[in-house]
């Protein structure tokens, strides 16, 4: 559905997208993930046609998104970051004129129109001027709008920014119901929106991409990787030290918890050790309160690759 | 087509819905109304004042203009509706053909209720009635709505290199002015010849109160025609390279 070869776009002065190449195929609904600032809004105007690339090539459904733009366009719903619309508009008369300039067949503008009002949601507020609707109704506005010529792939650059919880509740289960029907590509930067709704994940950091993988198999990658996380009374300084010269430990943080309590984040590259932490913590005298395995989240894969991906560029 | 006609029906639309239209529209009633009056009570003969009014039309213009075409694209660009306009199957040209259009339809409509002057004159003054000749007001109308195009086609190319509609409105004024004083005060410009002979050429006013007066000047023509057409094209260049 996507192919995305090489792409590059350079700004003056810094290049935002670096040689980044993938591909995403029909049916599949995949995340694209990144710290802000790392190149996803730059990737989707660029896969939509709105941005021209400095170098690469962008195809969409078998179409050369620079070649061949307006077919290329006809199979892609796209909903930019901030969801701008028209605001002096109602919302029927926006649809309309929507439909019209994506070329949906004259006779078929009514019933496309009230479908995706039904699918997002906005049967009761055709008539309300644009600019007068809440946030949340505003997105369902653009959603509708990029579902209008029922287009095999959707694009939504941050479908949830700005909402509140029981707004994003409402688009999350809506992305949920679409996806069935349409390949998808969303980006996000919170993560649990994510591992709810795709089942491919794309990390972009500093213009590239640096895993590419199902949440499942991302999580694997760090199942070597154990995390425990520890209570324990006393001076941190000290305690962290002795907490360092676990044979497999690598990084420990703490937080203070007052009291002279700390919660100690013990990262550890193999085998358990939590009978070690505690061993040692009754050989010191410390008291203990608190010792568990945490699983890890797509947070904390996240904040690792990216981490990862770091200290790489540090040493090349 | 079908684009084309949604896009164009989309902009006048959203001209009606803003205050600025409605502002412009008094404030142009308001001038050409007060000034054909002044005309008419200083001129004996109907004709002067028809052509009179082109040339206050034209004054008018150098604030109607480039306040009219300031929002085209730099409005859509500030609000971030450029992205899901440019997004969908259109071409560039098209866009601009339809914001041109646009702007251009909404001009001619705010023009139309100055062709009552001319039905209050018949009204009431009979005796003059036969003094007003159909030839050079058709002319006249039809030169200003080609001076019109071109300064649209001038705005809207300023108004795509910015997403600033202020710098947009201020460089189309300025641009204008060139014409507007080049002929205004062509006599007091220069001693030079050729420098009063190119004001004349670029003097919109002239143009305006030749037409008026019945002669056709294919000059002007080719000047307006030509300007409007290289405006219009850089323009969807300048669509083009700002991505």
């Amino acid at each position: 559905m996507i192919k995305v070869s090489n792409l590059t776009k350079q700004f003056a002065g810094h290049t935002a997208v670096d040689d980044v190449s993938f591909e995403v195929k029909r049916g599949e609904i995949v995340g694209f993930l990144g710290p802000n600032g790392a190149g996803k809004t730059t990737t989707m105007r660029m896969l939509t046609g709105f941005l021209h690339p400095t170098r690469g090539a962008v195809e969409i459904a078998g179409c050369d998104v620079f070649e061949n733009p307006i077919e290329a366009r006809r199979h892609i719903g796209y909903m930019p970051e901030s969801c701008p619309l028209y605001t002096e508009m109602r919302v029927d008369e926006y649809l309309t004129f929507r439909a019209q300039i994506k070329g949906v067949e004259r006779k078929a503008i009514r019933s496309r129109r009230d479908i995706v009002k039904e699918q997002c949601g906005l049967t009761d507020v055709g008539r309300r001027i644009i600019g007068q609707l809440s946030k949340g109704y505003r997105q369902r506005v653009g959603l509708a709008d990029s579902l209008l010529h029922d287009p095999d792939l959707l694009i939504l650059d941050e479908p949830t920014a700005g909402l509140d919880p029981n707004q994003i509740r409402e688009v999350r289960e809506l992305i949920r119901q679409l996806a069935e029907r349409h390949t998808l590509l969303l980006s996000t930067h919170i993560l649990p929106e994510v591992e709810m709704t795709c089942r491919r994940i794309l990390i972009i950091n500093k213009g590239k991409i640096v895993a590419s993988d199902s949440p499942e198999s991302l999580q694997k990658r760090l199942e070597g990787d154990i995390l425990i996380s520890a209570e324990i009374a006393g001076d941190p300084a000290v305690i962290e030290a002795t907490l360092k010269q676990i044979g497999t430990v690598d990084v420990v943080d703490h937080e203070a918890l007052g009291d002279g309590w700390n919660r100690y984040r013990i990262d550890s590259a193999s085998p358990d050790i939590r009978t070690q932490v505690f061993e040692c913590a009754v050989s010191k005298g410390w008291k203990l309160r608190e010792l568990h395995l945490e699983s890890r989240s797509l947070e904390d894969i996240f904040v690792s690759i990216i981490r990862d991906d770091k200290a790489a560029g540090a040493k090349r | 087509m079908r684009t084309f006609l949604a896009l164009w029906k989309r902009e006048l639309s959203a001209m009606f819905l803003s205050p600025i239209a409605y502002v412009m529209l008094m404030f142009f009633l308001l001038v050409t109304g007060c000034g054909f009056y002044w005309l008419v009570k200083e001129n004996l003969e109907v004709m002067r004042s028809v052509q009179g009014l082109m040339v206050v039309i034209w004054a008018c213009m150098l604030i109607t203009v480039p306040v009219l075409t300031m929002r085209t694209f730099a409005e859509e660009r500030k609000n971030g509706t450029f992205e899901t306009l440019m997004t969908t199957p259109v071409t560039d040209a098209t866009v601009v053909a339809a914001k041109f259009f646009g702007v251009l339809t909404f001009f001619i409509v705010m023009c139309l209720p100055t062709l009552l002057y001319l039905i209050i004159i018949r009204l009431l003054a009979p005796e003059a009635a036969h003094l007003i000749d159909a030839g050079p007001i058709v002319g006249g109308y039809l030169m200003v709505s080609l001076v019109a195009a071109a300064f649209i086609a001038l705005g809207m190319l300023a108004s795509a290199l910015t997403s600033n509609q202020i710098i947009a409105a201020i460089s189309t004024f300025s641009i204008m002015s060139i014409f507007f004083f080049g002929g205004l005060f062509e006599p007091h410009l220069s001693k030079n010849p050729m420098v009063r002979e190119i004001g004349g050429y670029l003097s919109s006013a002239l143009h305006l109160l030749e037409s008026a007066r019945g002669v056709f000047d294919s000059r002007s023509l080719v000047l307006y025609l030509s300007a409007t057409v290289f405006f219009l094209f850089a323009t969807v260049k300048a669509v083009e390279a700002r991505r």
